[in-house]
């Protein structure tokens, strides 16, 4: 049998590699709340799909793994137009990018998740600086001796 | 072809398993959360297993130009992924996405695809991210703000992660455990598969490392194949891209009495 593909990276190193991109992608548009980046998440987990692609196409020696990326590139821009859109609209109406907002469309007989823990103070607080009260100054002590 | 050389066939191995558990961690601990998010620690557990993957990726044979290069990207991609999903400043992770993409880009130079390398660095860097950058400075609020220092369910997203990728895992060592057997024993399970494979692998023709050979003139051939195998979905996906703009400019179109004011 001819060996495919004897010298590293072969074949798996780039499947695992777009898997390990692919799963990071899943984690973030599980975990992240804010939608912008949960599409982006998206489009992370897009990217390793590409990846799997290009290397089976490498591995065939053919180029139509190549041309279903170009149709992968399509299918992100709809998705992007779609999603700019939809985030627009939820933008709107609610002035916030949390995804949270929106889980009053739950199923019928689940709680409501609620957030508990307060937020952290902003950093960059700061006290704005305030003048001394104008008016009569504040006593001086006398000099006790007059020379 | 050496990845999951080390072990006996048949085993999962489990230093990968352990390697991905204690990046599981890694990103828990990094993903955004009101008590604040134990960064020095999750740095850590995350680049060490990324390091070990790398290290268990190293093949025998040595090292060569493509060997560096190939793992320089990789773990240059795998760098950027992580900060996207961890980072809370949206702006810098879309940029760190830009990070991933460059460096796919590169991948697929090494994969022969110099002209994907183009277009996806263009239609990526180029486009979709400037797009949403755009979007997220227009929406961008001061402060901490529940959309970006609070993560939804960071344990069970994490578990859903770590199981994912061992099962892929696992599946791609068993498929090489079956590629490493040979052909003989695959013939002996399915005959014509075996064959039409056995006739595929003769008629490519080969590199001297044993490669099959990429054509030289990427952009013509994949031109070619576009417009002769692959007609149809050309035209379905105009189509599609046509049906994506108008619906785009429908849904966002202002309607009455939707909008309320903060």
């Amino acid at each position: 049998m001819i060996q495919i593909m004897d010298l590293p990276p072969g074949l798996t190193h780039y499947l695992v590699v777009g898997a390990l991109l692919f799963v990071l992608g899943l984690v973030g548009f599980l975990a992240r709340r804010n939608m912008i980046l949960m599409f982006l998440n998206a489009e992370l987990m897009i990217q390793g799909v590409a990846l799997n692609f290009v290397a089976f196409a490498r591995h065939r020696g053919n180029l139509e793994g190549q041309g279903f990326v170009l149709f992968l590139l399509a299918v992100a821009a709809c998705e992007a137009a779609i999603a700019l859109a939809l985030i627009l609209v939820l933008y709107r109406t609610q002035h916030s990018l949390d995804v949270s907002l929106w889980q009053n469309l739950r199923e019928e007989g689940l709680e409501p998740i609620l957030d508990e823990e307060p937020l952290p103070l902003s950093p960059l607080e700061e006290k704005s600086p305030s003048l001394t009260v104008a008016g009569p100054g504040p006593a001086q002590p006398e000099e006790t001796s007059h020379v | 072809m050496e990845l999951f050389a080390a072990g006996q066939p048949g085993l999962f191995r489990f230093e990968y398993f352990f390697a991905l558990a204690i990046g599981a961690l890694g990103i828990y601990l990094l993903l955004p959360s009101p008590r604040g998010k134990a960064s020095v620690a999750g740095s850590i557990a995350t680049l060490g297993s990324l390091g070990w993957l790398c290290f268990l990726g190293l093949a025998p044979g040595g090292f060569t130009i493509e060997t560096g290069l190939f793992h320089l990207f990789a773990a240059l991609a795998l760098v950027g992924a992580v900060f996207l999903v961890t980072q809370t400043n949206p702006a810098r992770a879309a940029l760190s996405f830009v990070m991933v993409v460059i460096c796919v880009g590169g991948l697929m130079l090494l994969l022969a695809a110099p002209f994907l390398m183009a277009a996806n660095m263009i239609v990526y860097a180029g486009a979709i991210v400037v797009t949403f950058l755009f979007v997220l400075m227009l929406a961008q609020q001061d402060g901490p703000s529940d959309a970006d220092n609070r993560s939804r369910e960071p344990g069970l997203a994490c578990f859903t992660g770590l199981a994912l990728s061992a099962s892929l895992l696992l599946l791609l060592q068993r498929d090489q455990d079956n590629a490493d057997r040979g052909l003989g024993q695959m013939k002996a399970l399915n005959a014509p598969v075996a064959e039409l494979r056995l006739k595929q692998e003769q008629t490519l023709r080969r590199e001297a490392n044993g490669r099959p050979t990429a054509p030289a003139d990427n952009t013509t051939f994949l031109g070619q194949t576009l417009y002769t195998t692959l007609l149809l979905p050309v035209e379905l996906a105009g189509a599609l891209l046509l049906v994506a703009t108008a619906g785009a400019i429908l849904i966002a179109q202002r309607r009455p009495g939707t909008e309320v004011t903060p």
